[in-house]
């Protein structure tokens, strides 16, 4: 079969005061007719990138990109309007987002037909043969919002492949449904691109994904650092960048026992990597200038590490029809970093909030400090917040105009610290994770691992009893990702504070003391 | 293609099908927007109807009439009076005229013998008032009963022609007859006019022949007996009252010429008159007032089209994720395109045709109001092609101004973004430029002003107040963090971070800020400009001048011990003024020369703009002796005796009476001993002021021919003229004269005064005082007299004078004028002044009594009472009041929709603040602080763009409320007190309006932060 998506050393950079932020840097992607390619990759990796210019919506600043024979970088707006009519089918992860509220799931599914020319009927015929095949046959005039989030998705993709378009694009197609619905939609997704003979290209952050896959291709910073075919006779094969550059399947380097540096010899015809003779001695280097531990001036908090500072009792938190957390327990003991992993829609962010005591459970307790903050009003729980655990959100809501140093004092403001004291608790939380010389800078200037780092100092000048982080890493490389892991497992340790985060990154999850899975 | 552009269609209205509050929203501000427009169109015809139904009246009642006329003798025409009747009427009727009376003149000429006037009209009984007697019947040959108009000669007795009188009347208006007779031929003018008119009259032409008339016009014209009589026929159409209206006129003017030229293509002899030049220059004053009712609502219609912009702005978000969806789905930029222009369009069209709607019912409401006819006025102001043409064009605009709010994406000029609106807002701000520049207040440009410079500044604060929002973070950030100050700072950061809807509420703040101040400025400028315009016409309370008609002395009837003699509180200023001109400068004619007491300046409504130095210091400065060194002549005093010697000359006296007026009584020859001469009655106890000095009559005749001057000597023995001079040739010393005499200068022997020792001190508009010399003195011709007066101060203009003028001491003047040539100055007008209202009142009841009925009295209260009452006056204050009061009312509604719409916009940030530990009461005073900074910016920002926008247009449109030139100028005035007190009660109504709205935003009873997604 041939190449149906060529895209061949694609650089694609964002200008930024710093003189521009590559999303994609020599990425190499090949997607041969009729398969099913799945893209993996964590918050920021530049998967959104990638699927904007195969879309035609962005230009790559360097490298070229096929789809069908098609020169998609040259083409003009109205040839990119016209391929996507044409050849393009697209499903949003926002699938509420995707579809217009005003319309009933068979007026959505004729939409593409109808902006194409196609006449009421067949439109109307097309959107019935695809809600009956998605099991939706009887609701063909519900409009979204009279739909289950499932069911939406469902009348997006039929909206998507309606045209029969010989590519379909999904970004996070089931990343905001639960589990059970996601395997759902991504076992149909494979079932109606097979049968519409589409070619497809789902990109995901979510491994589970990798089920209907017949091609997996791991993206991070902007480059595919694993690739494999899936299948019968199908050989694992990691790409091979300009120049030499290779990127080594982290599962693989950790089952060799590599870390952080590692030995390569050429044995006939094949490279060997192995790790190094001494790994014990080898200390992990970064794109920070310096480990962060070792600048660490981290004040100890006065509490016992084996206590539990955080507690969850029989949590339950329900939206409409969903119930993300059901009864949920848990003891997070001071001095222990926590991940808290599962699949996009298991409630992890839900769980936080109700941890951070920005949310309110249906059912059950949380306790911060031996405190029941279930039991406090908004004012009150908001005063725990100030004086006993700082939130991390996946945005980290610094104030880009600010230098690091003013936000990190604005935040011990809003938390009632004098002026003097706070400067001093800035400047040492700032050294903490080893932004002492770019304090000052803008946060608009700073790198995205300086901006979570930055993010981290300001949690950490509140000197709290807990840290709860959500997706700290989800747009950082990965070296800085496995610093910022760094950072938070020493600050548990150092500080006796608790740290829980919500992550999907195994960096992140490599340095938990302990992994809390849900869904 | 067509299918899927009705596909496109389909989606649109689909859309807009499912109607949100924004939408609905921005249709009500577009429909209030087009009403203002709209409404202002009706508006604006009514009052240019209105002006014109004034001016109208104010025509004289005698032209007040369209008037086909005819002159001659019936034997040199080859038209009889039927045939000319014929040919009048069509004529009327094809100018408009379809009522037309017809009337004979045959004007003092001698009938049968008898000088008398005669003439017959169609219906008498409508024209004439009876006095005496009864109304003729029809005229014919063996009976024609005529009405006696005036005077006492002889009825004629025509052959063939029997006329009778039946009685007395008089002309109950001038309309018929217009000035085919003169106001003295009517008896109902027999009003009191001046003796010395009175006389003038009577010598220079004799008292009128008697007049007749009867009823009808064919049997007088046909008359055998009177057919060699010149006559004039006429065929009268009066104007009645609230005739022609605006729209009327020109179709008037057309058809008076038409019907004209028709008359004149037969003969010559036939003329058609209109008052079309009149009715010209009305409609174009009207165009004036309209253009100022214009002005005011396009101001209204900017402030609600920005309160649609505003509340577009909420559908922004919508309309590009729809765009964002379909261009996923393929769609092209054409249908992209189509979407937008149509969910635009539907929107501008339904808030267009509702804000019609809304303006159609206005427009008749304001029309029935002012007693305009309901239907003519819509139908040629909102329903006529222009109003149509106009409503279509306010779609188009409102299409526009959503499309660009709604889906303009910023250009990239170098780095800096640049969205289409901030081109327009540039495009804008140099059309204003351009505006000034030119000065040209009758551009339709200035009209726009309103918007292009309130537009302008809400694109500049837009663009600006990011910066400085992070300037004035800067200013927070330093101290220690109280409560309110870390609200402040973080209210000011979350601006600055993200404006958002905040820059959109501010520039729409700016706008009604900028426009409630405009309207409110302007409403105080023009109000004040009335006042000044009135307190300038008749700078204290009431200003007595002649009666032109009467030409009765002021002094005469209203002396000043009378008038002081009315009560305390009364002030009386005696004021000379004379017109003349600047000895050396050319072309400088025609300026005033104003005289009155020093003391008095000080008590006129002064404006700085008027001179530079206090009224009081002005008065000052003018302060000059007065006194005139005249010799009193005894009461018992009857006779003027002088003794004289020497060369023989005409020698006379020159006296002033008691009442100010001067007379010249002739002594006779010198050099004959005694002269001797009786005094007038009027001139005992009054003053001798001078002698003229004229040559003997022999010698003068030989002195003409010969084309010599005559020179001699004589002596003065009594009276004794000590401190008196010779002047014009003469030189006295010691009683002795020496004399030179022409035809050119006349001679004269006066006292001595004081401005023969230093120059009448004066203050000068601008070009006069840059006439003077270097020690200031400037030579004026003032009542054929050349005098020296000398500039004290420098003034731009001085109540109670339009144009350059002098201004001194009346004291000093009148003697400086008198002893030049004595009458040549006298006090010819009163400035009166009363203490209080009452006081006031009291002095116009007074004033419209006799004696003082015989003279021109105006009532600066009077004035001020015209011009509040001037429907165009009060419309236009009015509708900047409203104006004023709608703008706060928007600038609410926009500070409740940016509390709404942060609560919306920035959950985020609220979010992450309260994760940080916020609490509500930090968060809710968070987005007040906002709301409060988002105001203030909007407040100052408004404040300069409405005193901008008020100076600029009352520097170009310098019109009174009334679309008259204004005098003096007007000049921007705020009155701080009512924007002092609108300005407190929109903090107090907002502060409440933004309190309750964030009230319950936080709510203590757990409710959630943010859950958006589920993870």
């Amino acid at each position: 079969m041939t190449a149906l998506v060529d895209v061949r050393d694609v650089f694609r950079v964002h200008p930024s005061a710093e003189g521009g932020v590559a999303a994609l840097q020599g990425l190499t992607l090949s997607v041969r007719e009729g398969e099913v390619c799945v893209v993996l990759g964590p918050s920021g990796s530049g998967k959104s990138t990638l699927v904007r210019i195969v879309a035609g919506f962005d230009r790559p600043s360097a490298g070229s990109v096929r789809v069908a024979g098609l020169d998609i970088a040259s083409l003009s707006a109205g040839g990119a309007a016209r391929y996507r009519s044409e050849l393009l089918g697209y499903a949003d992860q926002h699938y509420w987002r995707a579809l217009a509220g005003e319309l009933t799931a068979r007026q959505l599914i004729g939409v593409q037909l109808g902006l194409a020319g196609a006449s009421a009927a067949s439109r109307d015929e097309r959107a019935a043969e695809l809600l009956e095949r998605v099991g939706l046959g009887d609701r063909a005039n519900s409009r979204p919002r009279e739909l289950s989030g499932g069911e939406q998705q469902r009348v997006a993709l039929c909206a998507a492949l309606a045209h029969r378009p010989r590519l379909l694009v999904a970004d996070e197609p089931t990343g905001e449904l639960d589990s059970a619905t996601a395997r759902d939609i991504l076992g149909l997704v494979a079932e109606l691109v097979r049968e519409h003979g589409t070619t497809a290209l789902v990109v995901s952050h979510d491994p589970a994904t990798v089920e209907v896959a017949d091609r997996v291709v791991h993206v991070r910073d902007g480059r595919v650092s694993d690739e494999r075919i899936l299948g019968a006779g199908a050989d694992d094969a990691v790409v091979v960048g300009r120049g030499g550059w290779l990127r080594l399947p982290e599962e693989l380097l950790r089952q060799a026992g590599i870390s952080g540096r590692a030995t390569v010899s050429l044995d006939v015809d094949r490279l060997v990597v192995a790790a190094p003779a001494s790994e014990e001695a080898c200390v992990v280097t970064t794109q920070a200038s310096a480990d962060p531990r070792s600048e660490a001036v981290l004040a100890p908090l006065s509490v016992e590490t084996t206590r539990a500072l955080l507690e969850a009792r029989d949590l339950t938190r329900r939206f409409d029809e969903l119930t993300p957390i059901d009864r949920f327990s848990a003891s997070f003991v001071g001095g222990r970093l926590y991940a808290v992993t599962g699949p996009s829609g298991s409630g992890k962010t839900t769980l936080l909030h109700l941890l951070a005591g920005l949310d309110l459970p249906d059912a059950g307790e949380v306790t911060l400090d031996g405190v029941s903050s279930t039991s406090h009003d908004r004012a009150g729980r908001a005063e725990l917040r100030r004086t006993r655990l700082a939130f991390i959100g996946q945005t980290a809501g610094l104030v880009p105009f600010l230098g690091a140093r003013e936000n990190v004092e604005l935040s011990l403001a809003v938390r009632g610290v004098e002026l003097e004291d706070a400067r001093h608790r800035a400047a040492e939380a700032l050294a903490s994770v080893g932004l002492a010389e770019q304090g000052e800078r803008p946060v608009a200037e700073l790198s995205a691992g300086q901006r979570e780092r930055a993010a981290i100092a300001r949690a950490v000048a509140a000197r709290p009893r807990a840290i709860v982080a959500d997706e700290p890493t989800a747009r950082l490389d990965g070296a800085n990702a496995l610093v910022v892991g760094l950072l938070f497992a020493e600050l548990a340790r150092t500080t006796g504070a608790v740290v829980v985060c919500a992550t999907h990154d195994p960096l992140l999850i490599e340095q938990a003391d302990e992994v809390v899975s849900l869904g | 293609m067509l299918r899927s552009a009705l596909f496109v269609l389909g989606l649109a209205l689909r859309r807009l099908g499912r109607g949100t509050g924004a939408t609905g929203l921005v249709v009500i501000g577009i429909a209030l927007g087009a009403a203002a427009v709209v409404g202002v169109r009706a508006g604006t015809t009514v009052a240019q109807d209105r002006a014109v139904a004034q001016a109208v009246e104010r025509i004289p009642e005698g032209s007040r009439s369209v008037r086909a006329v005819w002159f001659g003798v019936p034997g040199q025409s080859d038209d009889l009076q039927p045939a000319l009747d014929a040919r009048a009427r069509s004529a009327l009727r094809r100018a408009g005229a379809l009522e037309s009376h017809a009337l004979v003149l045959f004007r003092e000429t001698t009938i049968a013998g008898d000088f008398a006037g005669l003439g017959g009209v169609e219906g008498l009984a409508r024209w004439v008032e009876l006095r005496s007697g009864r109304l003729p019947g029809a005229c014919r040959p063996e009976r024609c009963e005529v009405l006696r108009l005036r005077g006492d000669g002889r009825l004629p007795a025509p052959p063939g022609l029997r006329l009778v009188e039946v009685g007395e009347a008089a002309l109950a208006s001038n309309v018929l007859f217009g000035d085919f007779l003169a106001p003295t031929d009517n008896a109902l003018a027999d009003a009191e006019v001046s003796p010395v008119v009175a006389a003038a009259a009577g010598y220079h032409r004799p008292a009128p022949p008697p007049l007749f008339l009867a009823e009808g016009v064919a049997m007088l014209a046909g008359a055998p007996a009177l057919a060699r009589l010149y006559r004039s026929y006429a065929w009268v159409a009066p104007l009645e009252a609230g005739t022609p209206r605006l729209w009327e006129i020109d179709d008037l003017a057309g058809g008076v010429t038409q019907a004209r030229s028709e008359l004149q293509a037969r003969t010559t002899s036939f003329d058609l008159i209109a008052p079309v030049e009149e009715l010209r220059s009305a409609q174009a004053e009207s165009r004036r007032a309209g253009n100022r009712l214009a002005l005011v609502g396009g101001e209204a219609a900017v402030l609600l089209f920005a309160f649609a912009i505003l509340a577009a702005m909420t559908l922004r978000r919508d309309l590009r994720a729809a765009r964002r969806r379909l261009a996923w789905s393929g769609a092209r930029g054409w249908q992209l395109g189509l979407l937008t222009a149509t969910e635009t369009g539907l929107i501008a069209l339904a808030g267009t045709m509702l804000g019609f709607a809304l303006g159609l019912a206005g427009g008749a409401l304001v029309a029935e109001r002012a007693g305009a006819p309901v239907g003519d006025v819509l139908a040629k102001s909102i329903l006529s092609g222009t109003g149509l043409l106009l409503v279509g064009l306010v779609a188009i605009a409102a299409t526009a101004v959503l499309v660009a709010t709604v889906a303009s994406m910023p250009l990239r000029l170098g780095r800096a973004p640049v969205t289409p609106l901030d081109l327009a807002a540039i495009a804008a701000a140099l059309l204003v430029v351009f505006s000034l520049r030119r000065g040209d207040d009758d551009s339709g440009l200035v009209l726009l002003l309103p918007g292009l410079v309130t537009f302008a500044a809400a694109v500049a604060i837009a663009r600006l107040l990011r910066p400085v929002l992070r300037v004035a973070e800067r200013l927070t950030h330093r101290g220690s963090h109280g409560g309110l100050r870390l609200g402040l700072r973080l209210a000011v950061l979350s601006l600055g971070r993200n404006p958002g809807y905040a820059v959109a509420a501010t520039s729409f703040l700016v706008v009604s800020f900028g426009l409630a101040l405009f309207a409110e400025t302007y409403r105080a400028t023009l109000s004040a400009g009335e006042r000044d315009g009135a307190a300038y016409a008749v700078p204290r309370d009431f200003v007595v001048r002649q009666e032109l008609r009467r030409l009765i002395p002021v002094l005469d009837a209203a002396p000043l011990g009378r008038l002081r003699a009315l009560g305390p509180g009364v002030d009386v200023d005696p004021i000379l003024r004379l017109t003349g001109g600047v000895g050396r400068q050319e072309g400088e004619s025609g300026i005033t020369l104003l005289g009155l007491p020093p003391s008095s300046v000080g008590l006129l409504r002064w404006r700085s703009d008027f001179g530079s130095r206090s009224p009081e210091a002005l008065g000052a400065a003018i302060e000059a002796p007065d006194g005139d060194g005249s010799v009193r002549l005894g009461i018992d005093t009857r006779e003027l005796v002088v003794r004289t010697s020497g060369d023989e000359v005409r020698f006379a006296a020159e006296l002033r009476t008691v009442s100010g007026r001067f007379l010249r009584l002739d002594l006779g020859l010198t050099g004959t001993g005694t002269l001797r001469a009786v005094l007038p009655r009027e001139a005992r106890a009054g003053w001798l002021v001078g002698f003229a000095i004229e040559p003997a009559t022999r010698l003068q005749e030989r002195g003409a021919d010969a084309g010599q001057a005559v020179s001699g000597r004589f002596r003065v023995l009594t009276p004794a003229l000590e401190d008196w001079i010779g002047v014009g040739g003469a030189r006295l010393e010691n009683g002795a004269v020496s004399y030179t005499l022409t035809d050119q200068i006349a001679t004269r022997l006066r006292p001595r005064v004081p401005s023969d020792r230093e120059p009448v001190p004066v203050l000068a508009t601008p070009r006069l005082a840059a006439a003077a010399d270097s020690a200031g003195l400037l030579p004026l011709q003032i009542a054929g007299e050349r005098v020296t007066v000398r500039v004290a101060e420098r003034i731009a203009r001085f109540p109670g004078v339009n144009g350059q003028a002098v201004v001194g001491d009346v004291g000093a003047l009148l003697s400086l004028l008198n002893a030049e040539r004595p009458g040549a100055a006298r006090v010819d007008e009163l400035w009166i002044g009363a203490a209080d209202d009452t006081v006031a009142a009291r002095l116009a009841r007074e004033l419209e009594r006799k004696p003082y009925d015989v003279l021109r009295v105006v009532s600066r209260r009077a004035l001020e009472a015209e011009a509040r009452q001037d429907p165009i006056a009060h419309g236009t204050l009015l509708a900047l009041a409203i104006s004023a009061l709608v703008a706060l009312g928007l600038a609410l509604a926009g500070i409740l929709l940016t509390v709404l719409g942060d609560l919306r916009d920035e959950r985020g940030e609220l979010f992450d603040l309260e994760a940080e530990g916020a609490a509500p009461r930090l968060l809710r005073r968070v987005i007040r602080l906002r709301a409060l900074t988002v105001t203030l910016a909007g407040l100052l920002a408004g404040a300069l763009t409405g005193l901008a926008l008020g100076a600029v247009v009352t520097d170009l449109v310098a019109l009174t409320a009334r679309a008259t030139a204004a005098e003096p100028p007007l000049r921007l005035d705020v009155d701080w007190t009512i924007v002092g007190v609108a300005l407190a009660v929109y903090t107090v109504a907002a502060g409440a309006l933004v309190i309750a709205a964030t009230r319950d935003a936080f709510p203590n009873d757990g409710a959630p932060g943010r859950v958006e997604a589920i993870e």
